[in-house]
């Protein structure tokens, strides 16, 4: 989808850095200067291996951190207002106009409340409803997200149900007002393949209706499913960004083509390449580029200067010094 | 839920079963022989005057046997007699009521100050109100109970004048106010960690972070989400509590003068008074298990998650 260039993203995450202090110890780097924009009616993924910084990402955005978390530099506009300047805009923000879906279903839900009063809560709180309106809405919404039989299931506890339904109620909870941006941390990884592919479906739906979603996933055949745009993070940082397609189809940066390479796929079973190594030491991170302990193409300039994101084609760009070298390999 | 009750019930008088018996095992298994312990061990009676009170209180019978007929009595309302002759219901209906009233007051302490202490100390973590909870409940816990007792005894009894020292003459309010706050002061103590602890830790779950992104307020947040949560493990420490606060407190009301049921089990260990000791022990076993039944049905009330099961 192509937009005037003038047009506001709805959010736009500008250099965003996020450290975690700790007692006695150097100041964890979880995320640096990491820049992403959703729109209207889109979907980016946000695709990285475990610890990358896409959860801490996601509760920057929603005004989620921990106590002991710092946003240090940056910027987070929702619709043109700094979030981050303006911790009133946050908080009025936070349910109506942004939403936020959990992994874990079970955890996220009250265990002592009724998930149809959990839902309920959002439309007597946010819009004053009685008590039976709310509920009525609750049941509505819940039919929307389709549940069957939402009478029955309103009654139930979060431990009552499955972690399907459980995660449609989340998600019902999450789009009540109608949020125009979405941010949905691993929702389906809790779940096994038949029902994600239902819960993939209904985030489609939403997007088709015009949601921004932001959707967060270490799991590259959900994100080919459900992307529009892929944001790719490295500790703490974005490799590469680009629309879904291209990205999956001709990677560009040495990460992306690694965490391609290590799952399987139909066209070539069982040729799996894990990267060797494991994400760097939060604490104490390479100075160059932050691959390069794992990058089959480092060289002494990798280790010493840390790449910037480079725009490589209209809506493409990679933070890699030898981005030139790799698509002339590439080409051939 | 009633499937539930019924299984709890019916857990809660089998362990009354096997209690009972161990009390009356122990008692009476004592070594020492009631009735010379009644005459001071001089054999001021007359053989066939011992051999009636032998008869009388089954002496003679195996231990079994004795358990029997005693619960047998029991089921008719008859919790025998000492050997003195007095009715050992005579005995608790007069002493019950002073130890329910000091108590009561003792748990009501516990809950008004201690869980609003809780509160306060959980939802300010880490600052001054914190720790200074943490310092006086530290405190309570490590002063020895009577040190404690001897202590308000002296400040507040006889120092300042504000309570009477000992005895029950000046009744209630008065006169159990100080003994209360020393029966409470562990419970109180214990009930504020709890709710601290338990609060600060909801309030780092998940679905507190859920409750904040559904744009609740903070208000909100604590009392709707975090406070019913926090409280399942502090109103179950406090039904237990009670159970154990209205069985009497021997040191308490040993300290205060308090004609109550720990004051009577007392004398009755020391007289080797027999039907005394087992009868009041009895009657707090029940009530212990009956504050048992009431936590758990408080706890399924609660949470679901067990009223389900
Ligand atoms: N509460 C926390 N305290 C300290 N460090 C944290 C905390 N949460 C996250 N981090 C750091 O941030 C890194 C990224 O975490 P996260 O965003 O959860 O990764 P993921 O991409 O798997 O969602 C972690 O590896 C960890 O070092
Ligand atoms: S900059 Fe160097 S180390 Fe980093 S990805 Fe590119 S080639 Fe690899
Ligand atoms: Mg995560």
């Amino acid at each position: 989808m192509t937009m005037p260039a003038s047009e506001t993203p709805l959010l736009e995450i500008q250099g965003l850095s996020v450290e975690f202090r700790a007692r006695r110890a150097a100041p964890v780097q979880a995320v640096q200067d990491l820049s992403l924009t959703a729109r209207a009616g889109e979907c980016v993924v946000v695709l990285g291996e475990s610890g990358s910084g896409k959860s801490v990402t996601a509760k920057a955005v929603m005004g989620l951190l921990e106590g002991n978390a710092r946003t240090t530099a940056g910027s987070i506009r929702l619709d043109g207002a700094d979030l981050l300047a303006d911790p009133a805009a946050m908080r009025a923000a936070r349910g109506r106009d942004m939403a936020m879906v959990f992994q874990d279903s079970l955890s996220a839900l009250n265990p002592v409340q009724r998930v149809g009063d959990q839902i309920a809560e959002m439309f007597r709180v946010h819009q004053g409803l009685s008590k039976a309106e709310a509920r009525t809405r609750a049941i509505e919404l819940m039919r929307q997200v389709a549940i069957p039989d939402p009478e029955r299931r309103a009654r139930s506890y979060p431990h009552q149900i499955s972690g399907g339904m459980r995660q449609r109620i989340v998600i019902a909870m999450a789009i009540a007002l109608k949020p125009r941006l979405l941010i949905a941390d691993e929702p389906t990884t809790a779940l096994d393949v038949t029902v994600q592919k239902g819960i993939l479906d209904l985030f489609r739906v939403l997007t088709e209706a015009g949601a921004g979603l932001v959707f967060i996933t270490h799991d590259i055949g959900v994100a080919a499913e459900i992307a529009d745009h892929i944001v790719v993070m490295y500790a703490g940082s974005v490799m590469e960004t680009g629309p879904a397609r291209e990205v999956l189809a001709r990677p560009h940066h040495p990460y992306t083509r690694a965490l391609l390479a290590s799952v399987p796929r139909i066209e070539r079973p069982g040729a799996r390449t894990p990267i060797p190594g494991g994400l760097p030491d939060p604490a104490d991170r390479p100075a160059g580029c932050l691959f390069a302990p794992r990058c089959p193409l480092a060289t002494a300039d990798c280790t010493a200067t840390r790449p910037e994101l480079e725009s490589l084609e209209p809506g493409r760009a990679a933070a890699c010094l030898r981005i030139t070298e790799v698509q002339h390999v590439l080409a051939q | 839920m009633t499937r539930y009750i019924l299984l709890r019930v019916l857990l809660a008088l089998s362990v009354a079963l096997g209690a009972t018996f161990l009390i009356f095992l122990v008692v009476f298994a004592l070594p020492g022989d009631p009735i010379q312990a009644l005459t001071g061990g001089q054999h001021v009676m007359s053989a066939s005057v011992e051999a009636a009170l032998r008869e009388r209180y089954h002496l003679d019978d195996s231990l079994p046997l004795q358990y029997l007929k005693y619960m047998g009595g029991l089921l008719q309302g008859d919790l025998g007699e000492d050997f003195t002759g007095r009715p050992v219901s005579a005995i608790i209906a007069e002493s019950w009521p002073t130890t329910a009233k000091l108590g009561l007051t003792a748990f009501a302490l516990e809950i008004v100050v201690g869980i609003p202490l809780g509160l306060w100390a959980g939802l300010r973590k880490g600052r001054p109100v914190d720790y200074a909870v943490l310092g006086g409940t530290i405190l309570a816990f490590a002063v020895p109970i009577f040190v404690i007792g001897y202590t308000a005894q002296i400040l507040f009894g006889i120092n300042l004048g504000w309570f009477p020292v000992a005895g029950t003459e000046e009744g209630w309010p008065t006169s159990y106010i100080l003994p209360a706050v020393v029966l409470g002061i562990l419970g109180l103590a214990t009930t504020a960690r709890l709710m601290r602890t338990s609060l600060v830790e909801t309030l780092s779950a998940d679905f507190i972070r859920t409750a904040i992104a559904k744009g609740m307020p903070r208000r909100r947040v604590i009392v709707n989400h975090a406070m019913r949560n926090s409280l399942i493990p502090v109103v179950t420490y406090l039904a237990i509590d009670l159970g154990g606060l209205l069985g009497g407190a021997v040191i308490i009301e040993g300290i205060f003068n308090i004609p109550g049921l720990g004051f009577q089990i007392f004398e009755g260990i020391k007289q080797q008074n027999g039907p005394v000791v087992v009868g009041i022990s009895t009657l707090l076993v029940l009530i212990f298990l009956a504050a048992n039944l009431v936590v758990d049905v408080i706890y399924g009330v609660l949470d679901p998650r067990i009223r389900y099961e």
